[in-house]
């Protein structure tokens, strides 16, 4: 465990040297912008507004700094082979894995915490307050996400192998993500026969990450407070463990495809 | 993990993923038992249902929808040539979507019951509205309020509607829109002394651009027609 740490970190550093924050930065102060537009437009309604499309925000930039990293550090391995220099020493493969792990998920909370930074003095500015509890849990459970998102672009940058590919097939499993879960009930409402089949198989092994979007179903304060609900901690505890389990899965069989694979 | 054979290693996955998937199913159940929006598609969808809203249901993005249908509805109400499509008919169909999308969506049903209902006659689709909206949200009175100050309109008794308007502005966090009805309707009643009253009130205490605006015209009025 603590070579994958020790592996982690050193990726981490790895990633801040390849100079990713920065195009990542533009892209945060952008979702920034676009948050304080489009709260503009909103008048009356604009921080409900800047808090909804801020926490689009930070899914997407969780999600795109985990596929940066991934296609970054596959491109390395596979051009310029930087990973025999580290698979010489006593390093198991998983090792490694987890490692790549660590480091792409700790530049995702370096970027949302940043991003979050940028909404804040945003919301200061314009004259409105994002720091709440409920806010900080539905950006808290969008990170979550992005780590169940990166251990499944690592075992698709394992699969593929290529950068494209690696890029489409993690794309693709994001948004059908987060698609499955109403796909199911319309599927189930029109009386889909075969494609409901079709649907509830990719429901089942594709992550779902409707559990994970907490902006949609918890009371985010302003004018949207439904009165009287207080949400369990079951609410937060059973896609805290979903993530868990399913990053433990992917994870498993990214290490085993790995372990077989030629370097 | 060298030393895993396939099969062992595709059952691990396997048992996994299954455990995966019934902890999701819990967390499904108990966010569904509490949730503030219920999930897409329980409701039946409105008529009318553009692309991005649509989406937006689908991939559970529904607040973002809500605010990207308002957005739209907002600019479209602000585009005068659309008075043209009998008295901004268009709103309607985007106050359907709104509430579909998120029916917590308390300032924006206002707001949208408010000028269907007292700026543009739609009086029929805003009270509808009020009234779906009040029945998903009962512990909010102003949905009440608004229903009440519309059923007067409806039966065109302008003063207990007025009485009603009254009450609705004083609100803290009332739409804007409504603070300009108000005064307009009192032009239309000729009542000038109370004309001038609530607009050197609301040139006292509101930062609004266009409410400040159109109080210095209304000022400007009420002083052509004397005491």
């Amino acid at each position: 465990m603590r070579q994958a740490w020790v592996i982690g970190i050193n990726i981490f550093r790895q990633l801040l040297r390849n100079r990713i924050l920065t195009v990542l930065a533009i892209f945060a102060l952008g979702m920034g912008g676009l948050s304080v537009f489009l709260g503009e437009l909103g008048q009356e309604s604009e921080a409900r507004l800047g808090r909804d499309f801020g926490l689009l925000g930070v899914e997407w930039i969780g999600y795109i700094t985990v596929l940066l990293c991934h296609v970054v550090l596959l491109f390395e391995e596979t051009e310029l082979k930087t990973i025999t220099m580290l698979l010489v020493k006593p390093v198991a493969r998983w090792q490694y894995l987890l490692g790549k792990l660590v480091g792409s998920s700790l530049l995702a909370a370096l970027n949302v915490a940043g991003l979050v930074a940028v909404l804040l003095l945003v919301g200061w500015w314009r004259g409105y307050s994002l720091a709440s509890l409920p806010f900080f849990l539905a950006v808290f459970f969008l990170l979550w996400q992005s780590v169940v998102m990166s251990a499944v672009v690592l075992l698709f940058s394992v699969l593929a192998s290529t950068v494209p590919a690696c890029v489409v097939y993690s794309t693709f499993t994001f948004f059908l993500g987060h698609f499955t879960g109403n796909l199911v009930e319309w599927m189930a409402k029109l009386d889909g026969g075969a494609a409901l089949v079709l649907v509830k198989v990719l429901y089942y092994l594709l992550p779902n990450l409707a559990v994970f979007n907490l902006g949609d179903s918890l009371p985010l304060g302003g004018e949207n407070i439904k009165t009287g609900i207080a949400l369990s901690a079951s609410s937060f505890l059973w896609p805290l463990a979903y993530g868990a389990i399913y990053a433990l899965a992917v994870m498993l069989l990214a290490s085993w495809q790995y372990q077989r694979k030629e370097i | 993990m060298e030393r895993m054979p396939f099969r062992h290693l595709l059952m691990a996955v396997a048992l996994l993923l299954l455990l995966a998937a019934a902890l999701a199913g819990i967390a499904r159940q108990a966010r569904r038992d509490q949730a503030e929006l219920p999930l897409a598609f329980l409701t039946p969808a409105p008529a009318k249902l553009s692309a991005f809203g649509f989406a937006g249901a689908l991939a559970g993005m529904r607040r973002v929808a809500a605010d990207w249908a308002y957005i739209e509805m907002l600019q479209y109400y602000g585009t005068g040539r659309n008075r043209l499509d009998n008295s901004f008919q268009g709103v309607i169909p985007l106050a359907d979507e709104i509430f579909w999308l998120d029916p917590h969506f308390r300032f924006g049903i206002l707001y949208t019951a408010a000028i269907m209902g007292f700026n543009e006659g739609h009086l029929a689709e805003a009270i509808s509205l009020l009234q779906r909206a009040a029945r998903t949200d009962p512990s909010y009175p102003r949905y009440r309020l608004y229903l009440a100050g519309l059923t007067y309109r409806k039966a065109h008794d302008d003063p207990r509607a007025l009485q009603i308007l009254e009450l609705m502005v004083e609100e803290p966090d009332r739409p804007e829109i409504l603070v300009r009805t108000l005064g307009n309707l009192y032009i239309k009643n000729k009542q000038w002394p109370k004309v001038r009253a609530y607009w050197m009130r609301v040139v006292m205490t509101d930062k609004d651009p266009r409410t400040l605006w159109e109080a210095r015209l209304a000022l400007a009025q009420a002083a052509q027609h004397g005491n």
